[in-house]
């Protein structure tokens, strides 16, 4: 199993109040699946990410990340687990507007210290494969929002990390654009990447191998039937490779 | 390694607007610092120099004891002042240092060529250790020189400014002869004479090159001063034991004070003290240092403050930029790293330009300001350049740690 959560518990204080925003969670994810977590704003999604990557401690509870223990772990030890192992993607893409995309990708490769020859060629084929190599020495800022988010991706990718977690990562882009990210994160799922991805798009609750709303700070597994989108994934996957694969 | 670099780099590069404000108000601070610290040296100078009588009001000059004797002359019976003694006076509690001026207790005489003109008098030498007369010497080869005891064109001396001045002052103009500069001194040679006076003649005297070294107003002989080494050396060339003419002893602090000067007079020696000479004159200078220690502490503080708010604007004016490293997996300690040398390399550059600044502003000001009587003392000391690097290093990375603190405490990791 890559990830393990048990009981896992977080509240915090607003306007006087403890508030219990994460009860007693408990989830699994093994190698190469996808989980899609939806909710309601608010209710503690991108609290459960930022406890995965170390960001946020939480008040209880056990976190297991290749069977070793994430929530002991001491701040400089989580951000090498955070850099090494979890890749992330964000909503507002968080890229350094003012770099070129190369150099943004590189940005966790030289957080770890290694951005050598080998890195910026991985770093070539990954921007290859999100169709965006054109771009590389363009500056971040002047990318459109779908070009930014596989910027993203591609960053996400370059420490070759085992987990990725994207939360809303197609919230600020149109239908169309959605959907070739959905189908980038299916196929870093295909190269063995475990991904949790924090979305409202019923699309890509179906096509997830876990589906998950969050309620009331716990977990409810969903049951959605996804062969309809399978079939549209066929079918998007194919203008996908029309358009950028040569 | 290359590649933390590389982003510590690109930290320094991160908001120019107030890494640029940062760095004037270091330079500007130490301008300011440097500029204080330059009229104290010369302001101290002008008292020294001019109310040579005067003795810091946290020292004692230490005699020998009056002699007794009903006749118009005496064969020395005072108590005096010997090695045994300057031991008893470090035991005094609240004595910090003790500064002793040997007597060569021998007949001295110095021969002086000028041009085809020869001038031969009697006198008296003096020796005094070299962290006594340091400030005194010219420069550093006569520095080198003093320490040792000896320079290669002879003994090393200083003439001490009574002497100037009663040349001056009197024999000069007494005679029509061109005053002495006292400055243009150093490097003047002369023959000096041991065991051999106009009065008396011993077995073993010599003569001996010797060399201008500087002057000073810490010993007011009619006399010449040498390396204390040099003079213990001629003592004991001719079986003469040591003996001092007078000892400086430098008290912890002033409330030590009346307690060493009653063990001193009780030991039956005699005492003289900075506050019975020309106390307005401490006060004044007292007074003034004080004003001047105020208005340097007051730039430094203004400056870190400054920094501090600085740094403030500076962190939050890139806290998305950290957050982003953060997500990517910098630790806090490396994202503080980052922020604490690009502060402390602006202010090691910054203490530099400064300081050149300020050697460039020396000329003008060398050219500008002539006050009659005056030599400006506009060198910095290599030890002072070195105190303000590290203060102008290390103040702003202090002053940027709050602004860190804070970011850590409540802004980084906040989504």
């Amino acid at each position: 199993m890559l990830l393990t959560v048990k009981d896992l518990n977080k509240s915090y204080r607003i306007a006087g109040s403890r508030i219990n925003i994460i009860k007693d969670l408990s989830m699994e994810i093994d190698h190469g699946k996808i989980v899609a977590i939806t909710g309601r704003s608010g209710c503690g999604k991108t609290s459960f990410l930022n406890i995965m990557t170390g960001i946020t401690k939480p008040d209880s509870g056990e976190i297991r990340f290749n069977g070793k223990k994430l929530h002991l772990r001491s701040d400089f030890l989580m951000s090498t687990v955070r850099n090494r192992e979890i890749g992330q993607i964000f909503q507002t893409f968080r890229l350094l507007d003012d770099e070129t995309v190369m150099s943004n990708i590189l940005m966790p490769a030289r957080i770890r210290g290694r951005a050598g020859r080998k890195v910026k060629l991985y770093a070539c084929d990954i921007l290859e494969k999100a169709g965006i190599l054109e771009y590389k020495n363009t500056r971040a800022g002047l990318l459109s929002g779908g070009q930014k988010q596989r910027v993203a991706i591609a960053r996400a990718m370059v420490n070759r990390p085992s987990l990725i977690l994207a939360d809303e990562p197609t919230a600020n882009l149109d239908a169309e654009t959605s959907m070739d990210i959905f189908i980038l994160l299916e196929e870093l799922k295909k190269e063995g990447k475990s991904i949790i991805i924090v979305t409202h798009s019923e699309y890509m609750l179906r096509i997830a191998d876990h589906s998950y709303k969050m309620e009331n700070g716990a977990l409810t597994e969903l049951s959605l039937n996804n062969k309809n989108s399978k079939k549209e994934i066929q079918k998007r996957k194919k203008n996908v490779n029309d358009k950028y694969i040569p | 390694m290359i590649n933390k670099i590389y982003l510590i780099i690109k930290e320094l590069g991160g908001g120019k607007f107030i890494s640029f404000v940062v760095f004037c108000v270091i330079l500007l601070s130490v301008v300011a610092i440097l500029s204080f610290s330059i009229l104290s040296d010369n302001f101290n100078n002008y008292i020294n120099k001019n109310f040579a009588s005067a003795i810091p009001p946290d020292e004692i000059k230490v005699k020998p004891g009056e002699s007794k004797s009903i006749f118009l002359f005496s064969t020395g019976s005072g108590k005096e002042i010997n090695a045994a003694t300057i031991k008893r006076l470090y035991r005094i509690s609240g004595v910090s240092k003790v500064d002793p001026v040997m007597a060569v207790t021998v007949p001295s005489s110095a021969t002086i060529y000028f041009f085809s003109f020869q001038y031969r008098t009697d006198l008296i030498c003096a020796g005094a250790s070299y962290k006594f007369v340091e400030s005194d010497l010219k420069n550093k080869e006569m520095r080198n020189a003093w320490a040792k005891g000896t320079h290669e064109k002879g003994i090393p001396v200083l003439v001490p400014k009574a002497l100037i001045d009663s040349y001056n002052n009197g024999l000069a103009a007494a005679n029509g002869l061109p005053e002495i500069v006292p400055e243009r001194l150093s490097g003047l040679k002369f023959k000096l004479s041991f065991g051999k006076s106009s009065v008396a003649s011993y077995e073993g005297a010599f003569d001996s090159s010797s060399v201008v070294s500087g002057y000073t107003d810490k010993v007011n002989i009619t006399g010449l001063v040498i390396p204390l080494k040099a003079a213990r050396d001629i003592n004991k060339k001719f079986g003469k034991t040591d003996r001092y003419m007078f000892a400086l002893v430098k008290v912890k602090d002033h409330k030590n004070i009346e307690y060493v000067k009653s063990q001193i007079k009780k030991m039956g020696y005699v005492i003289e003290t900075g506050e019975s000479l020309s106390a307005e004159i401490l006060k004044l200078k007292k007074t003034v240092n004080a004003f001047i220690l105020i208005m340097m502490t007051l730039v430094s503080t203004l400056a870190a403050v400054t920094v501090a708010l600085c740094s403030v604007t500076a962190v939050w004016g890139r806290i998305d930029y950290y957050r982003i490293l953060r997500t990517l997996g910098a630790s806090k300690f490396f994202i503080a790293l980052t922020i604490l040398v690009k502060f402390a390399v602006m202010g090691f550059f910054a203490s530099i330009a400064g300081i050149y600044t300020v050697n460039i502003m020396k000329g003008y000001a060398a050219a500008a300001v002539t006050i009659p009587g005056v030599k400006l003392i506009l060198d910095i000391s290599r030890n002072y350049m070195v105190f303000i690097l590290t203060a102008g290093t290390v103040i702003p990375v202090l002053s940027s740690l709050p602004a860190i603190i804070r970011m850590f405490a409540v802004k980084l990791d906040k989504n």
